[in-house]
């Protein structure tokens, strides 16, 4: 239907799409400039330089692999974990499941910045200061509290009456878990895993105080040798280096752009 | 659910332990050594040299990029316990005091006695390392100064006398208004840092080389106590306002906050010929160097670099202001004794003549300094900086000494912004100075 | 205890081990919550109470001051200041920037041209995914003098403004509303979607306009997502830090010093730590306070 208000509104909204895609504009032409500077400039020439400069770069290379390691295994021990511990709050019709899940949300209205400092202390004493491993547990257990409060809420749209019949055929709990729920869930799923990913990626206080072996160092700690000791910035490699970072997490998310969309109904129209 | 609160705790506390590690044993070969990023390539270096006299000393780098500020608290965090703490920390000089207070720093006086290269360091640089209980606790590895960087050529257009050799706080004012009678659009005739930006710069590089220059010192260490005198801090307030809001030769305010902004004095401003002068620090030309990078063939013929003179001249006729970093070896290491071993040699004269030639950085070594290698002329503005070293001196390293410095860089602020009036901005000083330091503790006259 | 179980129909095999069950099931999760969340977070109460600090005599040995710290941070004019700065940047950057033009982004999307509804999801999105650090850049380059603002405005004849400097609050503001817009409006777009057609449908043929469709149908059949997007919003916007510090550093002169900026300062700047926890625990006081009224005020209406 081509009416007036259709083509006004459809051009509101490109405008609209094209106005969040200007402040990027910098960063795109900065990356193949070398000589960029903090305005905003059509490179005199187009040189790759600048990504063969952050490429080449061993450390950073690495910094890139272990920012995969780490959010990508805290995600997937999130969505394993938030599913187990959010089916009981689904199924089982605890009195407190709202409050609970709600309750844990409120966990992450302190700032990450004052948890590290008793966290680091806690971790000294266990042993986990520079453990990439300790680093994916606390980067997992952050990521509960929204983690488990979606995984609920996608879990209360599968119907029961699917894992019942299930059970009237003999299946075990956890055979109807896997073999019926899961399946239904999967933008549930993707849309947890995401998520978490994303934000584990781009994370630069957790792993900086957690971790100290720069070969465990992930991507967002070694954006700062981009800059000079006392604050001199070098933009060019800092451009190349910032597309190359947000690529991944692009990637993944036009991936899973399907699965997403449908996961965001489900916590959305979630009555639980 | 009293059931599950007591899982709960048991839980907890059994956690807790479950992967505690015990001390770590000390192995007689491995060591660590944190350093900044910019250390990172002259350290490995040194690794190399020191590996091929000693194949057996493993040493491991660890090193610490990231905001001023995220970096000096990932430092201390990390000497907190043997678990975590390097053989060897990086220390930036003002925080030897507040560290060794806190029991974090090992004393490095008696491994002193037994080197002869000791007498090699400066004597005031000596004291960078030095805290109040008089123990050394850091052996020095840079050294900076401040000083004033000026345009040859906007001076010359002006009709200021050349070379420029200011000999008072007028002479410079002066000089930067008649820049500014030049009428040059975009010209910032004396760009002075008044912004709160970095909470640090304000402070060190513009209060207190003034108030230094003025005779007084805002801490008395004989007596034990921070001093204030008010003329003298007046005079500096007004001083900075003259520059700011009376003659307006100061720099337009929304650059002065910027984050980036001695970035972009090095890399666009200052080869523009949009800055007469900019008291700032001497390592300011390293990105001016070959190969740098904002390189710069022509700067030694378009720029200059003279000590800031005292408020009239009076003696010393100069003054300036030096930060920097020293070797420390932290309470915690596990290794001192091989920690010391390697930092013997690093601290050696050619460990340091060779950072030296990496970077356009003062030494902290006489005969380093004497070497011809380090006085070329390719190291840019060597001379002028090494002359400014007589006049210097260190930040008072107490341990309050940072919320100190944050009320005066928050006295520069409110100046520049022009927000109070040196009368203000006085008396707020001192009520918040006496509240940090304690009144007991505080002499004003 | 009753061994009958009212669920939804779920009937238990074994209704007698359900709370057993239920534990084993929350079992991992709860340990690392408790070891790794909770645990922390009492130690940061703990500390609030004492006078620690990073380094310096205070580090080394720390005294219980009871309620002081409090009384300092309630007494001291940045903090009250902060308070301000952060209930703007909610308000501004939050609820109005993202929540509201989050659901209106999610109205006008509705029932468009796929691709149109690609693009400009896509770039929408695009502010999400970039990690903080990031966006500090990208918002730092954007409002610089001789930065792309600028540059769109001086077409318009409009000299050029340091955002920065002169609107710092309202700099962050916009930079906190492209990075965040996308949760909210992804979140709308599908509850939207839930809305069957026959019911708007109805409505119109009884003679409703779209405006009121949307005062009386639509809104209130999304109240629940309103609700939660809220308390989402509101915890994220007060836990903002990294890209405010980085931008702004906090200034000029604390115009943009949060609560989140100030604790950071206190903590890890002037290295006292007693003192910035007390800040992070009237931040975690407030962050419930404020979900705690959402939920109530949305619960209310229905």
């Amino acid at each position: 239907m081509k009416t007036r208000k259709n083509i006004f509104q459809n051009a509101v909204l490109i405008l609209i799409g094209v106005g969040f895609l200007v402040p990027m504009l910098w960063i795109v032409l900065g990356s193949f400039n070398p000589e960029a500077s903090q305005s905003i400039t059509i490179p005199k020439h187009f040189s790759v330089k600048n990504y063969a400069m952050v490429i080449s770069d061993m450390s950073i290379l690495q910094g890139f692999f272990m920012s995969f390691v780490i959010a990508g295994a805290q995600s997937l021990l999130v969505v394993i974990i938030s599913l187990s511990a959010a089916y009981p709050l689904s199924r089982f019709g605890l009195k407190r499941a709202q409050t609970i899940t709600f309750s844990l949300l409120f966990l992450t209205a302190i700032p990450m910045t004052a948890v590290m400092v008793p966290v680091y202390q806690q971790f000294i004493m266990m042993g986990l200061v520079d453990s990439v491993f300790g680093t994916i547990l606390f980067m997992t257990t952050t990521g509960l509290p929204y983690g488990i409060w979606m995984t609920k809420n996608f879990l209360d749209t599968v119907s029961v009456e699917l894992e019942e019949a299930a059970w009237i055929d003999g299946c075990s709990t956890f055979q109807s878990v896997t073999k019926i729920v899961l399946p239904l869930m999967k933008p549930g799923i993707f849309t947890v895993s995401i998520y978490t990913f994303v934000r584990s990626w781009g994370n630069f206080f957790v792993p900086f105080i957690l971790l100290q072996s720069s070969s465990k160092l992930p991507a967002a700690v070694k954006i700062y040798r981009f800059f000079g000791d006392r604050g001199e910035v070098y933009f060019g490699p800092l451009c190349a280096y910032a597309i190359l970072y947000m690529f991944p997490a692009v990637l993944l998310y036009s991936f899973a752009q399907n699965y997403m969309s449908k996961g965001f109904a489900m916590t959305g129209a979630a009555k639980g | 659910m009293k059931k599950i609160g007591a899982v709960f705790l048991v839980l907890l506390v059994l956690s807790s332990f479950a992967f505690a590690k015990g001390t770590a044993e000390a192995k007689s070969d491995k060591i660590s050594i944190c350093i900044t990023d910019d250390r990172e390539a002259w350290v490995n270096a040194r690794i190399k040299e020191y590996n091929a006299i000693n194949p057996n000393v493993k040493i491991e780098t660890i090193v610490l990029s990231g905001g001023s500020s995220d970096r000096q608290a990932k430092m201390t965090m990390m000497m907190q316990s043997p678990q975590t703490s390097p053989d060897i920390m990086n220390e930036d000089g003002f925080k030897i005091n507040a560290d060794s207070a806190a029991g974090f720093l090992y004393p490095l006086d008696e491994y002193i006695a037994n080197w002869n290269e000791w007498d090699q360091f400066y004597d005031n640089v000596k004291e960078m390392g030095r805290a109040v209980d008089g123990k050394i606790y850091g052996i020095p590895l840079t050294v900076d100064v401040l000083g004033l960087w000026y345009d040859k050529g906007l001076m010359k257009e002006a009709g200021v006398p050349m070379p420029f050799a200011p000999k008072s706080w007028k002479d410079v004012l002066d000089a930067a208004n008649k820049i500014k009678a030049l009428g040059k659009k975009d010209v910032i005739p004396y760009f002075i840092t008044t912004a709160k930006t970095f909470p640090e710069r304000a402070s060190m590089r513009l209060f207190q080389p003034l108030y230094n220059g003025t005779g007084h010192s805002i801490y008395n260490a004989e007596l034990g106590k921070w001093t204030i005198n008010k003329k003298a801090f007046l005079d500096v307030c007004n001083y900075v306002n003259q520059i700011c809001n009376g003659d307006k030769v100061g720099p337009p305010l929304d650059l002065g906050v910027q984050n980036q902004v001695e970035s972009v004095i090095q890399s666009s401003l200052m080869k523009e010929g949009k800055v007469g002068i900019w008291l700032s620090g001497n390592w300011m030309c390293r990105n001016w160097a070959p190969g740098m990078q904002y390189e710069w063939p022509e700067v030694t013929e378009k720029v200059g670099f003279v000590p800031i003179p005292t408020q009239f001249g009076q003696d010393p006729h100069f003054t300036s202001m030096s930060g920097g970093w020293t070797f420390a070896i932290p309470q915690n290491a596990n290794n001192k004794d091989a920690a010391w071993e390697f930092l013997k040699f690093l601290g050696s004269k050619e460990s340091y003549l060779d950072m030296a030639m990496r970077t356009s950085e003062l030494t902290v070594r006489k005969d380093v300094a004497d070497e011809a290698s380090y006085k070329d002329p390719s190291r840019l503005y060597i001379r002028e900086a090494s002359e400014i070293l007589d006049y210097t001196e260190f930040r008072p390293s107490l341990d309050v000494y940072p919320r100190v410095s944050l009320l005066c860089t928050e006295a520069m602020e409110s100046i520049g912004l022009n927000t109070a009036t040196p009368e203000a901005v006085y008396k707020t000083f001192i009520t918040s100075l006496r509240e940090v330091v304690g009144a007991e503790n505080l002499i004003v006259d | 205890m009753s061994n009958t179980v009212q669920a939804r129909g779920f009937e238990f095999r074994k209704n007698s081990n359900k709370r057993l069950k239920a534990l084993g099931f929350f079992l991992p999760a709860m340990i690392l919550l408790v070891m790794f969340y909770i645990y922390p977070l009492f130690l940061t109460v703990f500390f609030s109470f004492t006078n620690k600090a990073m380094t310096g005599i205070h580090a080394k040995e720390n005294n219980f001051v009871g309620f002081s710290n409090f009384i300092k941070v309630f007494m001291d004019p940045k903090f009250r200041r902060a308070i301000w700065v952060t209930l703007v940047f909610l308000l501004f950057s939050g609820i109005i920037g993202q929540q509201v033009l989050g659901f209106f982004y999610a109205l006008l999307m509705k029932k468009k041209h796929k691709a149109i509804r690609r693009f400009v999801g896509m770039s929408i999105i695009a502010g999400w995914i970039t990690p903080d650090i990031i966006c500090a850049f990208i918002f730092a380059a954007f409002f610089a003098k001789n930065g792309t603002l600028n540059l769109m405005i001086g077409s318009l004849g409009i000299k050029p403004i340091s955002w920065l400097f002169e609107f710092p609050l309202v700099s962050i503001i916009i930079a906190n509303i492209w990075k965040g817009t996308a949760y909210s409006m992804l979140m709308f777009q599908a509850a939207l979607d839930g809305i069957s057609d026959e019911i708007m449908e109805a409505s119109t043929i009884d003679g409703a306009n779209s405006l009121q469709n949307l005062r009386y149908i639509t809104i209130p059949m999304i109240k629940q997502t309103f609700s939660i997007t809220f308390v989402n919003v509101t915890l994220g916007t007060l836990g903002t830090f990294v890209m405010i510090y980085a931008l702004t550093g906090g200034g000029p002169s604390g115009a943009t010093t949060t609560l989140a900026v100030f604790m950071y300062e206190k903590a890890f700047v002037a290295y006292q730590v007693g003192y910035g926890m007390a800040i992070a625990f009237i931040m975690l006081a407030i962050g419930a306070a404020l979900s705690i009224m959402y939920v109530q005020a949305m619960k209310g209406d229905q």
